[in-house]
């Protein structure tokens, strides 16, 4: 007891010094005060005070994005929420929210939490914080170094839930939707829309067999990689069915039908991206199995926005200069951000820069997520010149041509500054600058840089 | 040309399933199999020239056992005949005689279990599944005609394998390490078989080695699909890995 108030009080201490130090260097969210109450007392999280209710928010994708909008809906309905969304997700951040938490003397000031979990992270955390509710965003290919592959998050996150947890689930994820079988679930889905394909157009597709009879299984639709509606031809095998799932998009009305155990209701979309309103079918279910009424989630709908932080737009002289984050290492989340590029409408040339700084700076990158991206995207009539860039701009050249784009329309550079000379930037065209997560910085470089050439060009 | 791939629907980690696709533009007349769970594969009933299976999850390892198991003695015969196997990642260790689960994931309470493997090779596998081996690799293959070329590629994986390999390594090492820790020797070589962990692709950033196994196969003398960049992506590559700065092994 007497090592969790020394935990305790040191970390107010650091939290205080940590406000200092945000003011001074103007950054936002520290782990610090968890990092130090963890050292002086390893089991901090199971021993201080927990809010009445906590709802947890894991996957590989979209977890950020699904936590605020949870957070947000609740705070609209009258709850007052402790959330980690400035903090980190993995257990010092945890532990730094749960320590904000409490007061002095260690009383919980919050009667409900809402946590972002790292999904490798799911065994230090879950056994201790006793989630009421956990809802789960998708399983899918993450870092090889760090999460190998999917099945074995599923089974670290599997092994850490308690057996009394609510899960709520996507129906579309044959992998997410089988986790703790025998507990109580909530289901959320997306029905047929008349975009969908029925074969997975993705190299990766980490659920291509039946778990009851090894046969491949058909999708009835596939929207990416192995999210979709599937089924086993060989034995009758099912994806569950959704609790709650949504019809008919109206992309015009921005609205959409959702089939509830209470009915029929209609929810705005806050999103036409598919990853997007995923989370906001997540958190249509899991409010409403909360206990939150259709009339007041739909009217918190309304004012709901998804912050595109990793998208932004400029435009000089006619041209459209866009950047797009793509995750580096991450195939599946480099892969959303070229077939975003590449599906927009219009000419457009491309600029891939996917080197990871931080590995750059002390080893060679791995180069085995670039043939689980799908550059294949890429190989389209209104495509006009894709520049490659950087350490590894052979490898991404070569991986170019092995996805059948042709060798004329590609440029390969080592230097940042070679860049604008590769682009032809013709007016009413679009620039697309596709980034690894450390080269923010760089990318603003280019986008400058870029600008700068079309204003001469203007001039002349 | 009769190039088989075996169980690609699970054995497809790491981005190595596209060094297939990578044989499949660089030999357009080849004939290439692709054998799911519950068929038969083509080796059985024919000799194929070039077999590979890659990296697959923990579960898949042990229903690739099962469906090979039966096919134990044909794939010893093919072995001897000299066809070309490639396994690449932890398919190498179902050749073996049998992987220990030293360390099973928190809860999951499968620590100690034995998976008896095809038992081709007297080497086992020890898997450690909170552990995860992360390295750079960079080595020389010997031909039969006594010439050498480097090989470079990546680690990251939850087993090590144990046994001497002294006589039967498949790449002799410069740095980062081999099967185990304690040794540089990587893979496993016997004629034309060869197992290995490294990933990266390694037939895509070696292609001197697909050419050579590809020769072996009887190809003969293939030129690559885009070679010449392939050839330059490598040697990017190599210069870096020989950059004595480099770190290789994660912490």
């Amino acid at each position: 007891m007497i090592r969790f108030y020394a935990a305790l009080w040191a970390g107010k201490c650091a939290k205080l010094g940590s406000v200092i130090l945000r003011k001074l260097l103007k950054k936002e969210g520290t782990n610090l005060p968890g990092q130090v109450a963890l050292k002086i007392c390893p089991d901090f999280i199971d021993r201080v005070k927990k809010p009445e209710t906590v709802i947890a928010v894991t996957g590989t994708n979209g977890k950020t994005t699904l936590t605020n909008i949870i957070a947000d809906l609740l705070t609209k309905n009258g709850y007052r929420i402790l959330s980690n969304r400035l903090g980190s997700n993995i257990n010092s951040g945890i532990a730094t929210a749960l320590l904000n938490g409490v007061s002095l003397f260690g009383r919980e000031k919050y009667k409900t939490a809402v946590l972002e979990v790292d999904e490798r992270s799911a065994f230090r955390v879950f056994p201790y914080i006793h989630p009421s509710y956990v809802v789960v965003t998708n399983l899918l290919r993450d870092s090889c170094r760090r999460n190998a592959h999917p099945h074995y998050i599923f089974n670290i996150i599997n092994n850490a839930l308690p057996d009394d947890v609510t899960l709520v689930l996507n129906a579309d994820d044959l992998i997410s939707s089988k986790l703790k079988e025998n507990n109580p679930h909530v289901y959320y889905g997306i029905g047929k829309q008349p975009w969908d394909h029925t074969e997975c157009r993705n190299l990766l597709n980490d659920m291509q067999i039946c778990p009851v009879c090894q046969g491949l299984i058909q999708y009835e639709y596939s929207r990416y990689n192995h999210i979709g509606r599937a089924k086993c031809p060989s034995c009758g095998f099912e994806a569950p069915k959704a609790d709650y799932l949504a019809g008919l998009m109206d992309y015009e009305k921005m609205t959409m039908p959702v089939a509830t155990p209470y009915g029929e209701e209609t929810y705005p979309m806050i999103s036409d991206s598919i990853f997007n309103l995923y989370n906001e079918m997540a958190a249509i279910a899991f409010c409403r199995a909360f206990g939150i009424e259709y009339q007041p989630l739909k009217k918190s709908l309304e004012t709901t926005h998804v912050i595109e932080s990793r998208y932004r737009k400029v435009t000089e002289d006619g041209v459209d200069i866009v950047t797009n984050m793509a995750k580096g290492q991450i195939a599946p989340a480099v892969t959303v951000a070229f077939e975003y590029a590449a599906s927009r409408p219009g000419e457009k040339e491309l600029v891939v820069m996917l080197d990871d700084f931080r590995d750059a700076a002390v080893t060679v990158e791995n180069t085995a997520y670039l043939y689980d991206v799908d550059f294949e995207f890429f190989n389209q009539p209104n495509v006009s010149r894709i520049v490659v860039q950087g350490d590894r701009s052979r490898d991404y050249l070569l991986r170019c041509l092995l996805a059948g784009i042709p060798e004329e329309k590609l440029r390969c550079v080592d230097q940042l500054s070679e860049i604008p000379d590769q682009l032809a930037l013709k007016k009413g065209t679009s620039v697309y600058i596709l980034h690894d997560s450390y080269q923010v910085t760089v990318k603003d470089e280019l986008v400058e840089a870029l600008r700068k050439k079309i204003r001469e060009r203007a001039k002349a | 040309m009769k190039i088989e791939v075996l169980y690609p629907e699970i054995a497809n980690l790491y981005g190595d399933h596209f060094q297939m696709e990578y044989l499949r533009q660089s030999l357009p007349e080849a004939v290439f199999y692709k054998t799911s769970l519950n068929s038969e594969p083509h080796f059985v009933t024919e000799d194929v020239d070039f077999l590979y299976m890659g990296p697959t999850t923990e579960e898949g390892i042990e229903l690739i056992v099962k469906r090979l198991m039966p096919h134990k003695e044909r794939l010893k015969e093919l072995v001897e005949k000299g066809k070309v196997f490639l396994m690449t990642g932890n398919a190498f260790e179902i050749f073996g005689k049998e992987i220990e689960i030293a360390e099973d994931i928190l809860g999951g309470g499968d620590e100690g279990r034995i998976i008896p493997c095809l038992g081709l090779f007297d080497y086992r596998s020890v898997r450690k599944m909170m552990h995860r081996y992360n390295t750079l690799y960079w080595g020389e293959l010997t031909t039969e005609e006594g010439s050498t070329m480097d090989i470079i590629g990546f680690k990251a994986e939850f087993s090590y394998t144990y046994g001497d390999n002294s006589k039967n390594y498949a790449f002799k090492g410069h740095r980062g390490f081999g099967i185990h820790p304690d040794t540089q020797l990587e893979g496993f070589r016997f004629r034309n078989f060869f197992g290995t962990y490294l990933n990266g692709p390694i037939l895509i950033n070696n292609p001197m080695f697909a050419k050579y196994l590809l020769k072996l196969a009887g190809a003969g003398d293939v030129t690559l699909a885009f070679e010449k960049q392939a050839m330059d992506a490598y040697q990017a590559k190599l210069k870096q890995f020989k950059d004595p700065a480099i770190e290789y092994v994660e912490e």
